[in-house]
């Protein structure tokens, strides 16, 4: 009697709690093997559309009271100028900044032309909620005619960079799973030697990238900052886009290939406007490509 | 409870926007303090019932799609510390600074190790965890305890809105 009494009481204290995490698993089970999408696609919609609102409010009060900052700023600037009027100097200033700011949108321009397979330019509006997972997310999104899989480049200091691939689509955004999240896998490539590797990331935005199947023989001939590019055999990626410099080389003694870390090309946190790039066609594979080219598993949604 | 559980819901996933967006870049040393897992670990605690647990698994869900992580990932993460402060709210009480940000604190350890549990369960190719040696988790962790008690502090003042029956003052 008592042991019934108990076994309800206890039903009605655990029950809840542990039905919803045995439910959480299953959800997850289900997610991962991509079944069920649709009820996510049209969930990850309306939250994308609540994501750009949001955006949209916070930009809009940031630029409200950046306005009013700038307009004490003009007020100050007037006074200065009004008293030296004969110098030029803060036209000067103006004329640099102005100079620096024609540069900047010249190399955003550059990219966009020469990357001819670029399918839409992107600006950043929101990244992953937490700090577990990294991912971005962009204004752009199906209307546009991006597509899961496509590659996401960037470019800063004067270098075409890899930033990630896209991993969601919706309706007006798009979510990029970034070069440094550690389901994200690349076919990669030193610049120099020409040795092919796999380059794979480690979690964190600041953290180095990890090159791996890379034999020690060949790791040999690799120098510290050496650049990693992609190889272009994914038909993911187009080849040659930079991903990082080579920062350590280590020499596990249990394995017969090298692991190389990288530093990563782009700084991830400086990170405004990307491009969308189309698919590229497989090229056959090198006699010599290692069998671990092909990505081991895509990171599912 | 269902008014409380869609109150609580929706206060967390309008804080899970707030992080997704105007903190993206995070509070401090780039780490975004989870503001939703404080608001689920008060509900848990205030109320008598399960009203914490649901209301985690539901802003999980919502934080699921706001985020690269497979659908139902963050519920089990936001459900397990719910459970254990819906345990505990019996035997600890509630004071203004100390315990909320103890709450905040360990709150944010045993989300953690849930998701340790289900990097255990489905592997490192499928979901992302939190790693017990990386800085960013203790600065997060801390980050929450410090945050604890002013967001309990403000909570209190509307708690009609999410608290069904009163445990504790």
């Amino acid at each position: 009697m008592s042991r019934n009494r108990r076994g309800r009481s206890f039903s009605a204290a655990h029950g809840i709690p542990i039905f919803l995490l045995l439910a959480s698993i299953i959800i997850t089970s289900i997610a991962t093997k991509t079944i069920g999408q649709l009820p996510t696609t049209v969930a990850s919609t309306v939250v994308g559309a609540a994501q750009r609102v949001f955006s949209a409010v916070g930009g809009a009060i940031g630029r409200t009271v950046f306005a009013i900052g700038e307009l004490s700023d003009l007020r100050n600037q007037y006074d200065s100028l009004a008293e030296k009027m004969e110098s030029y100097s803060n036209m000067e200033r103006e004329y640099a900044d102005m100079k620096a700011e024609n540069e900047r949108l010249k190399e955003q321009l550059n990219v966009s032309r020469n990357l001819t397979s670029v399918v839409a330019s992107a600006t950043i509006i929101a990244k992953d909620p937490g700090n577990i997972y990294s991912s971005y997310v962009v204004d752009q999104g199906a209307e546009k005619g991006m597509l899961k899989d496509q590659a996401v480049a960037a470019f800063q200091n004067g270098m075409e960079g890899l930033v990630g691939k896209v991993l969601d689509v919706r309706k007006g955004t798009s979510l990029v799973l970034p070069l440094f999240d550690q389901r994200f896998y690349v076919s990669a490539r030193l610049s120099r030697t020409r040795t092919e590797g796999l380059v794979n990331g480690r979690g964190g935005e600041d953290s180095l990238l990890e090159m791996r199947y890379i034999s020690k023989m060949n790791a040999a001939e690799v120098q510290i900052g050496d650049l990693v590019v992609t190889s272009g055999l994914d038909s993911i990626y187009p080849a040659d886009l930079a991903i990082g410099r080579v920062k350590a080389i280590n020499m596990p003694e249990y394995s017969s290939s090298a692991v190389i870390l990288l530093e990563p090309s782009l700084d991830f946190a400086k990170l405004e406007y990307l491009f969308v790039l189309k698919k590229v066609q497989a090229e056959a594979p090198a006699p010599t490509a290692p069998q671990t080219m092909a990505q081991p598993a895509k990171a599912q949604k | 409870m269902i008014k409380t559980i869609l109150w609580g819901s929706l206060l967390s996933s309008t804080l899970l926007l707030v992080q997704t967006t105007w903190l993206r870049n995070g509070l401090f040393w780039g780490v975004i303090p989870d503001f939703s897992l404080l608001v689920i670990i008060w509900i848990a605690y205030k109320n008598k019932g399960h009203q914490g647990v649901w209301t985690g698994f539901v802003t999980g869900l919502v934080c699921d799609l706001l985020s690269s992580s497979p659908l139902g990932y963050f519920s089990f993460v936001l459900v397990l510390p719910a459970y254990i402060v819906s345990l505990l709210r019996q035997i600890v009480v509630m004071d203004s600074f100390f315990i909320p940000v103890l709450f905040g604190f360990f709150g944010t350890i045993v989300k953690a190790l849930g998701s340790l549990i289900l990097i255990g369960i489905f592997g490192s190719y499928k979901v992302n965890a939190y790693s017990l040696g990386d800085m960013k988790l203790w600065v997060e962790a801390a980050l929450n305890g410090a945050l604890a008690p002013l967001l309990f502090f403000a909570l209190n003042k509307t708690k009609g809105f999410f608290i069904t029956k009163k445990v504790t003052g």
